[in-house]
C-alpha cells in the first residue's frame, strides 16, 4: 500500500495521539458504523430531523417556483442593492463547504490521520452545501432559464461567455469544485459501500450497494489503484480549497464598489470559509454524536479540541482581516473608503457590523481555554455563533457596501422580504434533509479508514487483541 | 389626417318619409333597428334556417370588408402611397397642446399613422423646439386606457344617437325660449374657434349663461393689471438679454404660461463659456421652494402673507423711499436687489397666484426700472372669457334658474372651492328629473358621475382645434390619428348644440375663412396660423395700495399647483405620477411642506437639526398633521423642506382624486377640500400633529453637500463656483481637483484653434478628416488605464455635455426619455423599494449648512457611456459591450440578469426589470403594454419593450443615431452636428444638454468639452465618461454672500 510504503518512523511523529477511544476491534468498528446505516429502525430523532428537513425543503421548492414564475422582484434586492441575500447566501454556503475539502484533501496530504473520522460527513456536507450554494447564482439571475449561457457551449450565434467577468470564473470554480468533491467523496465511499453490500441482508439493498460498489472486492490491485486515484484527487482538490473561495472573493474584489475593491479578500475569504466550515462540522457533528452515541469513540473529544483550535486560528486570521480593512480604509485617506469605515461603524447597519465583530472576532477567543474546547455545549454555541458571524460578514460586505457607494444621491436601503427568508431557510431544510438521508444510506464515518487507523494505533500504542494479519477479515 | 364627421347631419331637413320628418316613435324605432322587419327565429322554417346558416357561413369571410359595405369614409389604406412615404418611417406633424388654455406649439412624431412622441415646434414662440413635462406626457394621456370611451346616461352606456335625439328636443325648446335655463361651465379656453362658437351659441340662445372656471388660472394677474393700469392686460415677459430678474414668488421657469420660452431665454442669459463676459442674475423672494427658487442666485423665504410687505418694500426702495416693516436681512436683500434692478435690463416677475397688490407692486417696479414695454410685454387677455364664478353657478343650480347645465371639460366637483359644495349642489340638481347636467370630458370623473349625461371628449391629439400661446400667437391643432374611440371634440359638441353639426376641421377652417387654402395648408404644416399681435402700450401705472401686513399668528396655508400633475388634470398620467417632484423627489403623493422649525413647533421633530428630509437616514414620513380651515379639516402627511418659510404650510393641488381612472384614484391628499372662494391661494389654518402614519415615497435621500460628516464631503459631485471667480480666473477654476499629469483639454483646444487657422494640426490621413484624428476628450485627466485602448478612428464618437449652470431641474428630460424609450412605470410600492426605472434622473443636492437657507443643485444623470466602463468587463455573457462609436451598449436579448453591471456602475444609472414591469405588475396604474391595446400603440417601435429579468439603461437614444446614420449613409455623407438629437436634449427647455460627435472639433459638444469648467463626474475612477458636466456657475452678489 502506498501509505504503508512511507517510512513509519516519520508517521509516528505525525500521529502522536490515539484518535479512537474505547476498546475496539475491526469487527466492532464495522458493526457500529455499518449498523448506523443497516439498522432497520433508525432512532426517532432521525425521523424528526428528516421530516423537518423535508418540510422545510418544500418551503424552498415553493420559494423557487414562485421566484421563477414572477421574478427576482420578490426579494428585497433593489437599486443600488442589486445583490443582497442571494449572493450573501451563496458565499455563505460555499464557505461552509470548504471544511470538507480541507479535511479530506489537505489534511490527507498532510497525513493528519485524525481527519479519518470526520472527513466522510464533512465531505458530504461540502457537496450538499455546494448544492445549496449553487442554487443561488442560478436563481438570482433575472432569467434563470437562460443560465446555460454562462457555460461555454458551441452555438450557432458564435457567442461565448465573457471570460473577463469574475462571475464566469465562478462558473468554472464552483462547477469544478462540485465535480471534484463529488468524485472524491464517491471514490472514498467505494470500499465502505462494498462493506455495506457484504453486510446487507435485504436482497434489494444488497443489490443497490453492489451496483454502487462498482465491483469492489478488496483485492490488492483494487487497493493499489484506489490509493493512487484517491491521492491524485486529493492533489487536485487541495488547490481548490484555496481557489474556489479566492475566485468567489474576486466577485467583489474585482468590482469597484468601496468595501469590495480590496486585495485582502482572497486570503481572508479562504480563512473565513475554513472558519465557517469547521463551525458547520461541529454544528452537525455534535448532534450526531448524541444521536448515535456509539460513534463517540470515533469522533472523540480530541477531535473537538483540534477543530476548536482550527476555528480559533482561522478566526484570528479573519479578525485580522477585519482590522486591516478598517485600517486600509482610514490609511487610504480616500473619501469613499473613509465613508465606508464611517458607514460600517455609524451607518444604519452598524449593529450588523458590531455583531459581526463579536461573533467572529471576540467570541471565538474563548477557545484559548482548553476546558472550553472540549465542552460540547460550548462548542455547539460557538459553532452557531460562528455560522451567524460568517453570514453577517457577507452581509456587511455585499449589501451594506452597495447601499452607499459613490454618488450620495443613489444611496439606498436594503431590507429582505419574506421570500428571501423562505429561500434561505428552505436551503437549510434541503441541507438537513440531504444530510440525514445520507446518514441513513451511507456510513457517516469512514469504516475502512477507521480500521486502518486502529491498525496504526496498534502499531503505535501496542494494545488491542487483533493483529495486523486480521485486518482484511471484515471483507 | 383628415376625417369626416360620421354623424354629419345637414341643417336643412331632408326626409324620406313623413314618419322621419315628424319623428314619430315608430319611425325612430324603425331607423334604429339594424335589421328592420326581421322575423323572429321562431318564424323561420327548417329550410330558411339552413339557408341563413349557409349564407352566414359563406358571408363570414366578408366581415373584413366592413369599409366596403359600411360607410367609413376616408379611413381606407393607401391605394397609392404618397410620395416619399416609407412604411415604418416616422413623420412629424405640427400641432398644439394646451395647458389651462394656453397653447404650446409642438410637433408630434407619428409612425405608420400612430402618434408616439411629442416634441417642441421650433417655429412656435412658446416652444422654440423645447417642451415641458406636460407636453411630453400628453401622449400617454392620449393613449390612456382609462379615458372615457362612450356616452353614459344615468349610469348606462347608450349610443350617441340617443344623446342627439335628446339634444334635438332640447334645441327646439331652447330656440323657443332663447335658451332660458341653459348654462355652460367651461374650463379656460383660448381657442379662437371655441370663442367663436361660444359667441354663436350665446347669440342663438341669448338667455343662456356661460361661466369659465379655472381652479388655478391667471385671474390674479389680470385683476392685478386692472388695479395697476386701469384695465385688464395679459402680461408676458421677454427675458432676452435680461440682466437681473426678481421673482416675486413666481415659478416662471416651470409653471407659468410661456415657461418653456422663459426657461430658454433665461438659460441663454446665463450660459457661461470661456469667453462669456456677462451673466444674468436671478433673485427670488419665495413663500415655497420652487424650481425657480432653486435656480436663483439669491433667495429669501417669506411667508405668503408677508409677501406684499416685501414687494412693497422693493417698490419703496426703487422709488428712493425707505422700506417699512422689513427685517434687517430682508432690507439688505431688497437693497441689493434694487441696486441691480436699477442697473438696467431688469424685470420683476410676480407669481400668477400672488395677490393683486403684489402684481400692482411689480407693475410699479417694472415701470420705475423701465422694464415695461421691453422685458414686460402687454397683450390682450389670452383666455377670452373669464366671466362668472363657480359659486354663482352653484347658486343658480340651487335656485332653479338653471335647468340644463353643460360642463365642458374641467372638473368642478373635484376642484371647485370647498365652500361652494359643488358636488352636493350638483347631485341635488340632477336628482330632480326635470334637470339635466351634461358633461363633456376626457375621463369619467367626479363631476361626470354626478351628471346624468356624460359625453366622451376627444383628446387634443386626435381632434381639430386651435389655441393661443402666452404671447398671443395662434396655432392650430390637427388630429394625428382618427379618434381612438367614438368621441368628439369640444368645438364639435358646441356645433351640435347649435343644431348645426359641422366637422372639427371645417369649424376651425371657418374661423380662418379669410385665409387662402394655400396659406391654410402652410399654416397646418407650420402649426402657426397667426403670429403674435403687436404688443399693446401700457397705460400709466397708478399708485399702489398699502400692503396688507403679514399674519403673525397661526399658520399660512398656501395652495400651489403640483409640479407634476398640475391641478389634478394629469392625475391619471402614470408617467407624471412617478416623476420625482423637483427638490423633494417625492412621487405618487403630495404632502404638506413645512420648515424644520415649524415641524419642531408642531412637535413632529425634537430638534431642527434632525430634519428628516435633510438626514440621509431613510425618511419615515409617517407623521401627519390635521389642518383646519374655517371648520374644514384635512389630514395630510408632512414633508420637512429646507428653505420653506416658517409657519407656512404649502399644499399642492391635484391629489386626493376619488374617481377618474385607476392611476388618479386615492392618491395623496385633496387640498381642494380646504380651499375657499375667498382665499384661493393663501389662507390661514390651524394645524396640529396627529399620530397617524402615512408612507411618503421619494427617489433620493437628501443631505447637505457640505455637511460636516465624513460621508458626504470631498465627493466632487457637483462643482459650483461664482461667476466672479470664473471671470477672475479666466475659467480655470477647480484646477486643484485635477490630479492628472496634464489636462487633456489643452490638447484638443490647441488642435481646435490650429484647425480653424491653418488646418494642419491633424495627422496626414486619407481625406484629411477629423474622423482620423486620435484624440479623446473623455480622458480629461490624461491618465493611462489598465484596460486596452481601442482605436475609434473612422467612426463618430458620441458624447454629451450637461450644463449644470442652466439646468433648472424641470424634469422634462426624464419624461422625454420615458416617452422615447418605452420606460415602464413601477408604482409607488416599488419606488419605495428603490426600483424606479428612469434612465435619466435628476439628482438634487442641497449646499450650505443652514437648513433654512440652502442652495440647490440639480444634476441630470444619464448613463455616462464610460470609455472604460466598469459594467462591461463584469458581465459574464457579454450583454453589455462597447460600440465603435463609443456607446456602452446594452443587449437586452443577451442579458440573463446577473445585475453585476449595476453593482459595478459608480453612477448607478442601470435599471433592472425585477418584474414584468411592462405588463403592469407594479400595481394599479402601472402601464400594461401587453394587455392594453391602446398602450401597445403608445410604444416607440424603434425601441424594444424590455421583458422581465433584464437590465436596461440610457443608450444615448441609439435608435435616433441609427435613423440619422442610415440616411447619411444613403446620401454618402457625414452626419452633421445637431442632426442626431437625443430625446432629453430635444426636450430640454434650457438646452442644458448637448449631444454630438466629440471628434468633430466644431460640434457643439466638442466646444463644450473644451470649456475650462467642463468636468467628468467621479473622474478619479478613470472611467472616462463620455457624458461630462459644465460646472455650475452662480452669479452671486458679493453683498449678499454669507461668510
Amino acid at each position: 500500500m502506498a501509505i504503508n510504503s512511507i517510512d513509519s518512523s516519520k508517521r509516528t511523529r505525525l500521529v502522536p495521539q490515539n484518535f479512537i477511544d474505547g476498546e475496539h476491534s475491526y469487527t466492532t468498528i464495522s458493526e457500529i458504523l455499518a449498523g448506523v446505516v443497516l439498522n432497520p429502525k433508525p432512532p426517532t430523532v432521525w425521523f424528526v430531523a428528516t421530516g423537518l428537513g423535508f418540510c422545510v425543503l418544500n418551503v424552498m421548492l415553493l420559494a423557487v417556483t414562485y421566484l421563477v414564475l414572477t421574478g427576482t422582484g420578490i426579494w428585497g434586492n433593489n437599486q443600488p442593492t442589486a445583490w443582497a441575500w442571494d449572493i450573501v447566501n451563496f458565499v455563505w454556503w460555499i464557505g461552509i463547504g470548504h471544511a470538507g475539502t480541507l479535511i479530506s484533501a489537505i489534511l490527507l496530504l498532510m497525513r493528519q490521520s485524525w481527519r479519518n473520522s470526520i472527513n466522510r460527513f464533512a465531505e458530504a456536507m461540502t457537496i450538499f452545501a455546494v448544492m445549496c450554494a449553487g442554487l443561488y447564482p442560478l436563481l438570482h439571475t433575472g432569467r434563470p432559464w437562460l443560465d446555460y449561457w454562462l457555460f461555454p457551449y458551441a452555438n450557432t450565434l458564435g457567442m461565448w461567455p465573457q471570460t473577463r467577468s469574475p462571475l464566469e470564473w465562478d462558473v468554472f470554480a464552483v462547477s469544478t469544485y462540485f465535480t471534484i468533491s463529488l468524485l472524491f467523496w464517491f471514490l472514498g465511499l467505494i470500499p465502505d459501500i462494498a462493506t455495506l453490500r457484504d453486510r446487507a441482508q435485504h436482497p434489494l439493498v444488497k443489490r443497490a450497494y453492489a451496483l454502487a460498489s462498482m465491483g469492489w472486492i478488496g483485492s490488492a490491485k483494487h487497493w493499489f489503484r484506489y490509493e493512487q486515484a484517491y491521492n491524485i484527487l486529493a492533489g487536485i482538490s487541495a488547490p481548490l480549497v484555496l481557489s474556489v473561495h479566492t475566485i468567489v472573493s474576486f466577485d467583489f474584489a474585482v468590482g469597484i464598489v468601496p468595501g469590495w475593491h480590496t486585495t485582502i479578500f482572497p486570503p481572508y475569504f479562504v480563512a473565513g470559509a475554513v472558519f465557517a466550515g469547521f463551525a458547520m462540522v461541529l454544528t452537525f457533528g455534535l448532534p450526531l454524536r448524541s444521536i448515535y452515541p456509539q460513534i463517540k469513540d470515533f469522533i472523540t473529544d480530541k477531535h473537538l479540541d483540534w477543530m476548536a483550535k482550527i476555528i480559533l486560528a482561522t478566526g484570528l486570521i479573519v479578525f485580522y482581516g477585519y482590522i486591516l480593512e478598517m485600517f486600509y480604509g482610514w490609511y487610504s485617506g480616500n473619501t469613499y473608503e473613509l465613508a465606508l469605515v464611517y458607514n460600517r461603524l455609524f451607518g444604519p447597519y452598524k449593529w450588523f457590523y458590531y455583531a459581526l465583530i463579536f461573533c467572529n472576532g471576540i467570541f471565538p477567543q474563548l477557545c484559548w481555554a482548553p476546558q472550553l474546547r472540549r465542552n460540547v455545549p460550548f462548542l455547539f454555541v460557538l459553532s452557531i455563533i460562528v455560522g451567524i458571524g460568517m453570514w453577517l460578514e457577507r452581509f456587511v460586505i455585499i449589501p451594506m457596501s452597495l447601499t452607499r457607494d459613490f454618488l450620495t444621491s443613489s444611496w439606498g436601503y436594503y431590507a429582505p422580504t419574506e421570500w428571501d427568508w423562505a429561500l434561505f431557510i428552505g436551503t437549510m431544510g434541503f441541507f438537513v434533509f440531504l444530510l440525514f438521508m445520507f446518514i441513513k444510506v451511507l456510513p457517516i464515518i469512514n469504516i475502512f479508514e477507521m480500521r486502518d487507523l486502529l491498525m496504526k494505533n496498534h502499531h503505535q500504542f501496542g494494545h488491542g487483541q487483533d493483529g495486523h494479519e486480521n485486518s482484511e477479515e471484515a471483507h | 389626417m383628415q376625417r369626416d364627421n360620421n354623424n354629419q347631419r345637414n341643417a336643412r331637413p331632408i326626409f324620406k318619409s313623413f314618419g322621419q320628418l315628424t319623428r314619430t316613435p315608430e319611425a325612430k324605432a324603425w331607423e334604429d333597428d339594424e335589421f328592420p322587419h326581421r322575423e323572429s327565429l321562431l318564424d323561420v322554417d327548417r329550410r330558411d334556417l339552413l339557408k341563413i346558416a349557409g349564407a352566414s357561413l359563406a358571408l363570414a369571410g366578408t366581415a373584413g370588408c366592413r369599409q366596403l359595405i359600411m360607410p367609413d369614409p376616408k379611413a381606407v389604406p393607401f391605394v397609392r402611397s404618397p410620395d416619399g412615404r416609407v412604411p415604418g418611417q416616422a413623420t412629424d406633424f405640427a400641432t398644439t397642446v394646451t395647458l389651462a388654455g394656453y397653447g404650446l406649439g409642438v410637433t408630434v412624431r407619428t409612425v405608420d399613422g400612430r402618434p408616439i412622441k411629442v416634441e417642441g415646434n421650433p417655429g412656435h414662440p412658446a416652444s422654440l423646439g423645447s417642451t415641458d413635462i406636460f407636453a411630453q406626457a400628453d401622449i400617454l394621456d392620449f393613449y390612456d386606457p382609462d379615458r372615457s370611451q362612450s356616452v353614459i346616461h344615468r349610469g348606462e352606456v347608450v349610443s350617441f344617437e340617443s344623446f342627439f335625439r335628446y339634444l334635438d328636443g332640447k334645441i327646439k325648446d331652447f330656440r323657443k325660449t332663447g335658451g332660458v335655463g341653459l348654462h355652460f361651465v367651461t374650463e379656460a379656453k383660448s381657442s379662437p374657434t371655441f370663442t367663436r362658437l361660444r359667441a354663436s351659441v350665446l347669440a342663438a340662445y341669448p338667455k343662456a349663461g356661460w361661466t369659465t372656471y379655472e381652479p388655478f388660472g391667471r385671474a390674479n394677474a389680470l385683476t392685478g393689471t386692472a388695479s395697476a393700469f386701469g384695465k385688464e392686460i395679459e402680461i408676458y415677459y421677454n427675458l432676452k438679454d435680461v440682466k437681473t430678474i426678481l421673482s416675486l414668488d413666481s415659478d416662471f421657469l416651470t409653471s407659468m404660461p410661456g415657461s418653456v420660452r422663459y426657461s430658454l431665454d433665461f438659460a441663454k442669459s446665463r450660459r457661461v463659456r470661456k469667453d462669456t463676459s456677462s451673466m444674468s442674475r436671478l433673485y427670488a423672494i419665495e413663500s415655497a421652494y420652487s424650481v425657480t427658487g432653486a435656480a436663483s442666485d439669491h433667495r429669501i423665504a417669506v411667508r405668503p402673507s408677508g409677501l406684499e410687505t416685501v414687494a412693497a418694500g422693493v417698490a419703496a426702495v426703487v422709488s428712493g423711499n425707505a422700506p417699512t416693516g422689513l427685517t434687517a436681512e430682508q432690507t439688505l436683500f431688497v437693497e441689493s436687489v434694487v441696486a441691480d434692478l436699477k442697473g438696467g435690463n431688469a424685470v420683476v416677475i410676480p407669481g400668477d397666484h400672488t395677490s393683486d397688490a403684489v402684481h400692482h407692486y411689480a407693475a410699479v417696479i417694472n415701470s420705475a426700472i423701465g422694464a415695461l414695454g421691453t422685458h414686460v410685454v402687454a397683450t390682450t387677455p389670452v383666455i377670452g372669457d373669464k366671466s362668472g364664478s363657480v359659486a354663482d353657478v352653484a347658486k343658480a343650480l340651487e335656485s332653479g334658474a338653471v335647468k340644463t347645465l353643460v360642463i365642458v371639460g374641467g372638473n368642478p366637483v373635484y376642484n371647485a372651492p370647498a365652500d361652494v359644495n359643488f358636488g352636493d349642489v350638483l347631485s341635488k340638481f340632477t336628482a330632480n328629473k326635470s334637470n339635466d347636467a351634461i358633461r363633456l370630458s376626457l375621463y369619467e370623473d367626479e363631476t361626470s358621475i354626478l351628471c346624468n349625461w356624460h359625453l366622451p371628449l376627444s383628446h387634443e391629439l386626435e381632434s381639430w382645434g386651435d389655441a393661443v400661446a402666452y404671447d398671443g400667437t395662434v396655432s392650430l391643432s390637427q388630429p394625428l390619428i382618427k379618434p381612438l374611440y367614438s368621441t368628439k371634440s369640444e368645438i364639435e359638441y358646441l356645433s351640435e348644440f347649435l343644431g348645426q353639426p359641422v366637422s372639427g376641421e371645417n369649424l376651425v377652417r371657418e374661423t380662418y375663412s379669410a385665409i387662402t387654402d394655400a396659406a391654410w395648408g402652410q399654416a397646418l404644416a407650420r402649426g402657426i396660423i397667426r403670429q403674435a399681435p403687436a404688443p399693446i402700450a401700457f397705460p400709466p401705472v397708478t399708485a399702489a395700495p398699502a400692503p396688507k401686513s403679514a399674519n403673525t399668528t397661526g399658520y399660512d396655508l398656501q395652495f400651489r399647483l403640483d409640479p407634476t400633475i398640475h391641478d389634478g388634470r394629469y392625475a391619471n398620467n402614470a408617467w407624471l405620477q412617478e416623476l420625482p417632484k423637483p427638490v423633494t423627489t417625492l412621487v405618487w403623493d403630495n404632502a404638506a411642506m413645512i420648515s424644520a422649525a415649524t415641524a419642531k413647533k408642531l412637535g413632529i421633530i425634537a430638534q431642527v437639526g434632525e430634519s428628516d428630509a435633510v438626514n440621509i437616514a431613510q425618511y419615515k414620513g409617517r407623521k401627519m398633521v390635521e389642518l383646519a380651515v374655517d371648520g374644514r379639516v384635512l389630514k395630510v402627511a408632512v414633508w420637512i423642506l429646507p428653505g420653506q418659510p416658517d409657519d407656512t404650510i404649502t399644499l399642492a393641488l391635484g391629489y386626493g382624486r376619488t374617481f377618474g381612472g385607476a392611476v388618479a384614484k386615492g392618491r395623496g391628499f385633496n387640498a381642494f377640500k380646504v380651499r375657499s372662494t375667498k382665499n384661493l391661494y393663501i389662507d390661514t389654518a390651524e394645524a396640529k400633529a396627529i399620530a397617524e402614519e402615512y408612507e411618503l415615497v421619494f427617489t433620493q435621500p437628501h443631505h447637505l453637500l457640505k455637511a460636516e460628516y465624513v460621508e458626504t464631503k470631498n465627493r466632487d459631485i457637483v462643482r459650483v463656483s461664482s461667476f466672479d471667480e470664473f471671470l477672475s480666473k479666466k475659467g480655470e477654476i477647480f484646477e486643484e481637483l485635477h490630479h492628472g499629469v496634464a489636462r487633456a483639454l489643452d490638447k484638443p483646444h490647441d488642435i481646435h484653434e490650429a484647425q480653424s487657422g491653418e488646418g494642419e494640426s491633424y495627422p496626414a490621413d486619407p481625406g484629411g478628416s477629423f474622423r482620423y484624428a486620435e484624440r479623446s476628450l473623455a480622458n480629461k485627466e490624461n491618465w493611462t488605464s489598465l484596460y486596452p485602448e481601442f482605436s475609434n478612428v473612422g467612426y463618430n464618437q458620441w458624447a454629451m455635455t450637461i450644463d449644470l449652470t442652466t439646468c433648472i431641474g424641470c424634469n422634462a428630460c426624464t419624461i422625454a426619455c420615458q416617452a422615447e424609450n418605452n420606460i415602464p412605470v413601477v408604482g409607488k410600492k416599488e419606488v419605495a423599494r428603490g426600483r424606479e426605472m428612469h434612465w435619466i434622473r435628476l439628482d438634487h443636492y442641497y449646499e450650505g449648512t443652514d437648513v433654512n437657507d440652502p442652495i440647490s443643485h440639480f444634476m441630470p444623470v444619464p448613463c455616462m457611456q464610460c470609455e472604460k466602463a466598469p459594467c462591461e468587463p463584469v458581465c459574464p455573457v457579454a450583454a453589455t459591450i462597447h460600440s465603435h462609436e463609443g456607446l456602452n451598449q446594452m443587449v437586452y436579448n443577451r442579458c440573463v440578469g446577473t445585475r453585476y453591471c449595476s453593482n459595478n456602475c459608480p453612477y448607478k444609472v442601470r435599471r433592472f426589470n425585477f418584474f414584468k414591469w411592462t405588463q403592469g405588475v407594479g400595481g394599479p396604474g402601472t402601464l400594461d403594454y401587453y394587455n392594453k391595446p391602446q398602450l401597445k400603440m403608445l410604444a416607440n417601435p424603434s425601441v424594444s419593450i424590455r421583458g422581465r429579468g433584464v437590465m436596461e439603461k440610457c443608450t444615448y437614444c441609439v435608435q435616433r443615431i441609427n435613423e440619422v446614420r442610415i440616411e447619411a449613409k444613403k446620401d454618402g455623407r457625414e452626419i452633421e452636428d445637431q442632426q442626431v438629437r437625443t430625446a432629453c436634449q430635444q426636450a430640454c427647455p434650457t438646452q442644458a444638454i448637448e449631444f454630438g460627435d466629440m471628434m468633430d472639433p466644431k460640434s457643439r459638444v466638442s466646444v463644450n468639452k473644451t470649456q475650462p469648467h467642463d468636468y467628468a463626474l467621479l473622474s478619479d475612477l478613470n472611467t472616462r465618461p463620455r457624458t461630462t458636466y459644465l460646472a455650475r456657475i452662480r452669479n452671486t452678489n458679493s453683498k449678499l454672500e454669507k461668510a
